[in-house]
């Protein structure tokens, strides 16, 4: 192997010319003079000539001679990424190739098949993207392209993260058509000019200062149900009504609120909005904004208390927030199980390669994202099934679950998994 | 204005005790003003600090500090992989993106054993050339805005964004290129490419004739640059400069024809050496002109390569997970714009490599400040500078 | 000025004004009159002269320049001279102080102390002092105190450098520059500018003279009255950029070396009195180089007569005439410098310092000798002189000239561009 330290042949380190002595005397003044007016003769007429010439600068972005900058770029500029989900196969090539995990999928199995069955979340933080084109390139059907838009500046720094899976909804897995080589994606922009789009509304306000931080429970309560806070504030306004004490009353709506006095609600302060519900010119609940969620309830409870005269006798129970995940946690039982069963299935089809392929590809991803080497999750199984490959951890997107039940499933064969 | 303009507070400076352990480095001993030249200094072509040791106009000495911009690349290379790493040899030397690429490429495919499919060598160098055009303009006309002549430079630029233009449709980026693999390139040659490419060396031909009538040959601008900043070709050697610093100092060595890689044996092009024309064999003037004269070349070049390009992949079959068995290790040594630039690579048998290593022209080339600094002028050092054309970002990694 | 005054109270006062108690006062009220409109010329000359440069340096540079405010981006000196001056005043905590704010007072008292002298047109000037040459090369030296006492107290290493460059470079360059300005003395015989103006009238009709002979016809200016005129033209040209600061001679504020010279530390206004100066100098220099070379605000074929004795309306058309002229002249001077500014790179120290006293003073000095001997020789024969005259203007002004601009269009044509004016 080469090293840095080795030299260049010697007859290239040849030596320099003898060096010329500075002219003097007479000859060289009145060259230097020449020369000077020369100089100044070529050089004068050339930052003259640029007088009579055509600019070449553009003004950008206001005075272009063309439409849109982003539509005069050539085809493979590199802007901002773009995934169109509807031809997502949720494969994560794109995620594994990124050098700095500036993409973020999160994929849902079936709990029982381990099948991939969506996503949930495809994030790509655009603000971190060095928009090197590393992860356009292995993705199989070409879902996630580079735009030609690269205009990113916003008022908001959360804005630079692309969700191109809508919070809350779950995108489904892309199932390529066997043999298929083309794949129909959205126009390629669109989808990223709709984010950048939604730049232009206004950023999400800036928490209050005083706010009485809203814990994550809070926000997620459905409203009505109250905690200890709120039940003791019910008691508090029945006995005020009681008295009819308008003033106590109002302050204790006021201590249901965040007490900022931002204004929020419409009136001036936070006085004035619970002076209004002490009175009974108001009946909305869902005015105070610092106080969210909480202050919501709160208030609600108050309501239906002096409405229905009677204080909530039961703490009301809080209702689980969290939804039930799709996917749980896989136990072990459940893993077991699946790989008991592919390999029983293995088993059976022992001596027909066709099945025993069909096996081995159910036990894959079906990404179809070529990452183990072969074209596709078909050219995979068939290489286990019939080509005598013996390597189970080529399954990328599958992970070491995958790995785990064809290296099982190998074992049952009665063959060496190399890994 | 009711506040004291001084606070009685303030701690005066005591200068000495600052600079001590500077003072300590360079034998400082109380007579001479020293001056702190960058890092935001507007000439020191990024962040890089000199340590100016002056008696007024005439240095004493220049002490270059680096390591503003160190941002541990070669360490970063250990954690992302043989691919993921290309695009961060882009900012190696962001003014000359390609060849970082291409060093790299060649690291690997030697590792790999990998043949790579001739087109794709001849997309690398046309792309390199073009590159090397847009390098040595960036520093030709940093030459000159620093020794006063602002108008060539916005001149330069403009030819350079046309090489950007061209480089843009060619992998989509201006700067940051990214455009080699390893194994080849990532893209093909666009439609029409070849055709837009020549009809920029036609244009850029005549520009760089106007461009040598308006700065080159300038009588100021000789009486600047000549003999000054002298670099024999013994200490040229000692220090071990590279590229057209050391065929500035009339030395005849050029990686692209001496230890032939790519394709670079199909062309035929001159390697200039400097002659001291204008001074002196080595001076600043010499390594100005050995620039100029390589654009010039390199546009030769670029026209050979179109003419010659066979037609074929550009990819060589590289398996998806590059995994070099363990103990491999490879060097590839290419002619950067900035002189040869050195990539050595050793694997350990997983999907990094066990340890990258750069070596960049810049770096050396500030050793030799120091030792040409002593009784040049404060003016002469912003032209030295300019003239061994060290980008910052090189200089560090 | 003070017979138009006299004239003046006499007639509006029925007083003789030699003798008038309120003389003096009408005088000091003139006075500052005319002192204010001259400080605010120069200020709003030095202003547009920022724009102007602005935008011819990006012309030559291929680019556009400044053209948002206002049409063609004219009111951009103004928007710069109003965020200048609402900038904060920052005088630096180890300054000298007294000394940082004095400098710049130093700087615009040299500089609009030359407006007292430069004459504009054939009746317009603040004075015809006798000694205008002496006092323009003497009270411009009070600009090289402003800049060293602004580098010295700004407590800075750099501004220290630029202000010790500035002093050696202006100290250097009177001597040439000085000696330059003797050549057209010696032709003309005075120190006034206005007499100077006057005496490149070439020969008047009363002397025989045509239409072709009087007035500011180029074969009259003393750039064109011999070899050794021409070639302090020249020499003066230069000391004067380099007594300006000007490029190639900014090594007072070479950005690229020095950061910004002597005005480094400075912010806001006293900033702005700098570059004010900077840009007045251009004005001042190039006026100079007008009256003493370029036949000031003579116009071609009138002769001085005409100018002295005309009355009413055409009296008024004839000054403005004259006035266009000294304006053209020098605004195509202040051109130059700028064109020169955006071409050249900056000269060394060490070269500017021999490029002074290795070429500019000896060159200086044999052209003294060779005027003086040239003055005794055809001093008296005009005719001679006028002959003389068509030559040189024709083989030293006009031949290169259309030269030049051949040369200039050979160069759109040989990169294969070609003349476009639009894209302003």
């Amino acid at each position: 192997m080469q090293t840095a330290t080795a030299h260049a042949p010697a007859h290239e380190l040849t030596a320099p010319e003898p060096h010329t002595p500075q002219k003097n005397g007479l000859r060289d003044y009145v060259d230097n003079i020449r020369g000077t007016t020369k100089s100044f003769w070529h050089g004068m007429s050339v930052t003259l000539s640029y007088m009579f010439r055509k600019p070449i600068t553009a003004q950008y972005p206001d005075r272009m001679p063309v439409g849109r900058l982003a539509d005069t770029l050539p085809a493979r500029y590199r802007g901002f990424l773009e995934v169109d989900r509807d031809i997502c196969t949720v494969c994560k090539a794109c995620e594994r190739a990124c050098p700095i995990d500036c993409i973020s999928i999160g994929e849902i199995k079936d709990p029982k098949t381990r099948k991939l069955v969506g996503m949930d979340r495809f994030d790509i933080d655009i603000g971190k993207c060095m928009f090197c084109g590393l992860c356009v390139e292995p993705c199989p059907t070409g879902a996630i392209q580079h735009t030609r838009e690269f205009e990113s500046a916003s008022a908001s720094f959360t804005n630079l993260t692309f969700r191109f899976v809508p919070e809350g909804t779950v995108s489904p897995v892309y199932k390529v058509p066997k043999g298929s080589t083309a794949f129909m994606r959205a126009e390629l922009g669109s989808i990223t000019r709709a984010i950048v789009k939604n730049w232009d509304a206004p950023p999400p306000p800036f928490p209050a200062k005083d706010t009485k931080k809203p814990t994550h429970a809070a926000t997620t309560k459905p409203s009505g149900a109250a905690g200890a806070l709120g039940r003791e504030l019910a008691v508090r306004a029945l006995e005020a009504k009681a008295k009819s004490d308008i003033p106590k009353l109002q302050k204790t709506f006021e201590d249901a609120m965040a007490g900022t006095d931002c204004g929020d609600c419409g009136y001036a302060d936070c006085f004035g909005y619970s002076d209004a519900l002490a009175k009974g010119l108001d009946f909305d609940p869902g005015k105070c904004a610092p106080g969210g969620a909480e202050s919501k309830g709160n208030l609600e409870v108050m309501l239906v208390a002096l409405k229905t005269g009677k204080a909530p006798e039961a703490p009301v129970e809080a209702v689980e927030a969290a939804p039930t995940p799709v996917e749980a946690a896989p136990t072990a039982d459940g893993a077991d199980a699946l790989q008991k069963e592919l390999v029983a299935k293995t088993v059976a089809a022992k001596d027909n390669p066709d099945a025993l392929k069909a096996v081995f590809e159910e036990a894959m991803a079906g990404t179809d994202c070529g990452d183990c080497g072969y074209a596709d999750c078909d050219g995979y199984s068939t290489g286990i099934a019939k080509s005598g490959d013996n390597d189970p951890s080529k399954c990328a997107p599958g992970g070491s679950e995958t790995t785990a039940n064809l290296r099982a499933m190998l074992v049952s064969l009665g063959r060496k998994p190399t890994t | 204005m009711t506040q004291p303009r001084r606070a009685p507070e303030t701690p005066t400076m005591d200068t000495a005790a600052a600079h001590k352990d500077v003072f300590k480095t360079i034998g400082y001993y109380g007579a001479d003003m020293l001056l702190n030249m960058g890092p935001q200094h507007p000439s020191t072509h990024g962040v890089i600090n000199f340590i100016v040791q002056t008696d007024g106009e005439v240095m004493k000495r220049a002490i270059p500090e680096v390591g503003y911009l160190h941002r541990s690349i070669e360490k970063i290379a250990e954690k992302v992989g043989y691919n993921g790493f290309m695009p961060y040899t882009d900012r190696v030397d962001y003014i000359a993106a390609m060849f970082a690429n291409q060093g790299y490429a060649m690291a690997v495919e030697k590792l790999l054993s990998i043949e790579v499919p001739v087109r794709s060598e001849y997309c690398r160098v046309i792309a390199c050339e073009l590159n090397r055009i847009a390098s040595h303009l960036i520093s030709a006309g940093t030459m000159s805005m620093d020794v006063g002549a602002i108008t060539p430079f916005p001149y330069a630029l403009r030819e350079r964004e046309y090489i950007n233009d061209l480089i843009e449709e060619l992998c989509g980026a201006r700067l940051t290129y990214n455009y080699m693999r390893i194994g080849g390139v990532a893209f093909d040659l666009p439609v029409g490419f070849t055709d837009k490419v020549l009809q920029f060396c036609d244009h850029f031909d005549k520009v760089l004739v106007e461009f040598d009538r308006l700065i080159t040959e300038n009588e100021i601008f000789i009486q600047r640059l000549g003999g000054m900043g002298v670099i024999t070709a013994e200490q040229a050697k000692s220090y071990g400069l590279v590229g057209p610093n050391l065929r500035g100092s009339g030395i005849d060595f050029d990686v692209r024809r001496d230890l032939p890689y790519s394709v670079y044996k199909d062309f035929e092009y001159i390697i200039p050496v400097g002659r001291g024309a204008k001074g002196t064999v080595g001076d600043s003037w010499d390594r100005f002109f050995v620039r100029v004269v390589e654009m010039r070349e390199s546009s030769r070049i670029v026209r050979q390569a179109i003419q010659k390009i066979p037609d074929g992949p550009v990819m060589a079959k590289v398996p998806r997970k590059i995994k070099p068995a363990a103990g491999l290790e490879a060097a590839s040594r290419i002619e950067a714009a900035r002189g040869e630039m050195l990539y050595y690579v050793v694997a350990d048998g997983t999907e990094a490599p066990y340890r990258v290593k750069v070596r960049t022209g810049s770096f050396t080339a500030m050793g030799i400040i120091d030792d040409l600094s002593r009784g040049m002028m404060i003016a002469d050092l912003v032209a030295l500078i300019a003239s061994l054309d060290v980008v910052a970002p090189e200089i560090d990694r | 000025m003070q017979h138009a005054l006299d004239t003046f109270i006499s007639n509006q006062f029925h007083v003789d004004a030699a003798t008038w108690a309120w003389t003096q006062v009408i005088y000091a009220i003139a006075i500052g009159l005319a002192a204010f409109a001259l400080v605010n010329f120069g200020a709003i000359l030095a202003g547009i002269f920022s724009w102007a440069e602005r935008r011819i340096a990006a012309r030559m540079q291929s680019r556009i320049g400044p053209n948002r405010v206002g049409p063609g981006g004219f009111l951009q000196w103004f928007a710069d001279a109003v965020k200048l001056m609402l900038k904060e005043d920052l005088i630096p905590t180890q300054s000298d102080s007294i000394l940082y704010r004095m400098a710049p007072y130093f700087v615009m008292v040299g500089f609009s102390c030359t407006f007292v002298v430069l004459p504009f047109s054939h009746a317009i000037a603040a004075t015809t002092m006798d000694l205008g040459l002496f006092y323009i090369i003497a009270i411009t030296a009070l600009i090289v105190v402003g800049v060293l006492l602004s580098g010295w107290a700004s407590n800075s290493k750099w501004s220290l450098f630029g202000a010790m460059r500035a002093a050696a470079q202006i100290v250097s360059y009177e001597i040439p520059g000085g000696m330059a300005l003797m050549v057209p003395l010696l032709i003309s015989g005075t120190l006034s500018m206005q007499e100077m103006i006057r005496m490149q009238g070439g020969i008047q009709p009363e002397a025989g003279g045509n239409f072709l002979t009087a007035g500011g016809w180029p074969w009259n200016w003393n750039i064109f009255h011999d070899p050794a005129a021409f070639v302090c033209f020249f020499i003066y040209f230069t000391a004067a950029l380099a007594e300006g600061n000007r490029a190639p001679f900014d090594l007072a504020e070479a950005e690229s070396e020095i950061v910004a010279g002597y005005n480094t530390e400075y912010s806001g206004f006293r900033f702005s009195v700098f570059f004010l100066v900077e840009w007045g100098n251009v004005w001042v220099m190039s006026a100079i180089a007008c009256t003493a070379f370029l036949g000031g605000w003579q116009v071609p074929g009138i002769s001085l007569a005409a100018l002295d004795n005309a009355t009413g309306l055409s009296s008024i058309g004839l000054e403005l005439l004259s006035l266009s002229f000294f304006v053209v002249k020098t605004l195509s001077l202040c051109f130059v410098v700028i064109w020169l500014r955006w071409t050249l790179p900056r000269i060394r120290v060490d070269s500017m310092m021999s490029l002074c006293w290795k070429y500019l003073v000896p060159a200086a000095f044999a052209s003294i000798i060779f005027e003086t001997v040239w003055v005794l020789a055809f001093a008296r024969s005009p005719s001679f002189q006028l002959f003389f005259g068509v030559i040189m203007s024709i083989a030293a002004g006009a031949v290169p000239l259309w030269l030049f601009a051949k040369r200039t269009f050979d160069n759109i044509r040989d990169t294969g561009d070609r003349v476009d004016l639009t894209n302003w």
